[in-house]
């Protein structure tokens, strides 16, 4: 009876999980072995492994896998190190802490078009940003930001918007955390980092294991911050495997190739999900 | 000077305190300018040196009416989002219920309580 029960109430997520993943999958690995090109639809037909040559043998491929690597890499390290700081600085209680937790998580409630343009036009704008301003004051030389330091300026966008969410996980985590286990750490002398680095790290073990995940999930597919404000430039400098998947289909109006790019991508995906899982599961075996 | 262990405590609370504001206050800083560019019109939006003092103006509000059915728009996007987690809430609660009750797997547990949680 149990058994059966188990079985019913996990059978929608599982069929339509299922359904969502084998059918895309299934249409994107038939497109990329199909020549399918939408400006001659009259030339269709199997064209083997084609797709694929041309998608890896293009130039940028190597810059965008990169450029995805830095931006996931880049945003997870920042978020990560602001949110574990701001949380522990949260621990002391003090009047007005709910309104400080309120104004640090607001930013994850912004639109990432919303958030882009922000950026883009009142801080990083070369001549009326505020990042022009603030150096101009300092006697130091203007930097247009996103033609500049494209994929540092994204990363800063993406770590502004995704710090709340590491701190928010990390603040929960840490308010479950066993008082009387600390005050014990204390009376024996343990000082900041002997609390810091036997009690909050492991206690925050698989906090950060799912922060990372969730965060590697997202970061891996970014497109609105680069579709509003770089459009994957200069040249290919914030261009990542999205960017160039959505330039080979709709701008370059090659499905085929588009679908082989997308099965690249999720080859890439799954190697980085296989080490994040294992390395979150053992986390969670603990 | 010796500083007494309460008054070496007074102060750290203190830091950590005006730490928290000052975080608070970079972080929440465009979120702010954003509304306040809003109140600004178009010339006082890209003047240099930036301003924070002017007066106020609704007319932004009023364009975007015009220019595009602003409600509609923020409709769709309160009804996609609000449909969207109703959806996965009904297909998801009862699968990680099970999973948390009836799984023996160890991990599939955890996986499903932390998602309770």
């Amino acid at each position: 009876m149990k058994i059966n029960l188990y079985k019913v109430l996990q059978a929608p997520s599982i069929i339509l999980l299922l359904l969502w993943m084998i059918v895309p999958l299934s249409m994107t690995l038939y497109f990329s072995f199909q020549r399918y090109h939408l400006l001659y639809p009259e030339r269709s037909g199997f064209v083997g492994l084609s797709n694929y040559d041309f998608f890896l043998t293009d130039p940028a491929l190597g810059v965008s896998v990169l450029n995805t690597l830095t931006l996931v890499g880049g945003v997870i390290f920042i978020s990560v190190i602001l949110g574990l700081g701001i949380s522990l600085l949260l621990q002391e209680a003090f009047r007005g802490r709910g309104i400080i937790r309120i104004l640090l998580i607001s930013p994850f409630f912004i639109m990432p078009t919303v958030n882009a343009l922000i950026w883009k036009n009142m801080f990083m704008n070369p001549v009326y940003g505020l990042f022009a301003y603030v150096s101009e004051i300092f006697g130091l030389p203007v930097i247009n930001w996103l033609a500049e330091l494209p994929l540092l300026s994204i990363i800063i966008m993406l770590s502004w918007q995704w710090t709340p969410f590491a701190l928010l996980i990390f603040m929960t985590s840490l308010q479950s955390m066993d008082q009387e286990q600390i005050e014990a750490a204390e009376i024996e002398g343990a000082g900041f980092w002997a609390k810091f680095r036997y009690l909050t790290i492991p206690h925050l073990g698989r906090a950060i294991g799912v922060v990372v995940m969730i965060q590697a999930i997202f970061h891996l597919g970014v497109f609105a911050e680069i579709y509003v404000t770089t459009g994957g430039g200069p040249g290919h400098d914030s261009t990542n495997t999205t960017w160039l998947i959505f330039k080979q289909a709709l701008l370059g109006f090659d499905v085929g190739v588009a679908s082989a790019g997308g099965v690249f991508a999720i080859i890439i995906a799954n190697i980085i999900a296989f080490f994040l899982i294992k390395t979150v599961a053992k986390g969670m075996e603990k | 000077m010796i500083i007494g262990y309460r008054n070496m405590k007074r102060i750290k609370h203190q830091t950590t305190v005006l730490a928290c504001c000052v975080l608070a206050a970079i972080f929440f800083f465009p979120i702010f300018w954003m509304v306040l560019t809003s109140f600004k019109t178009e010339l006082q939006a890209i003047q240099s040196p930036p301003l924070f003092f002017f007066e106020p103006t609704l007319e932004n509000f009023s364009i975007i009416q015009e220019r595009s059915d602003y409600t509609k728009y923020a409709l769709n996007s309160i009804i996609t989002s609000l449909g969207a987690t109703l959806l996965a809430l009904v297909i998801a609660v009862p699968s990680a219920y099970s999973m948390a009750f009836f799984s023996r797997s160890i991990y599939q547990r955890y996986l499903a309580l932390d998602a309770l949680n």
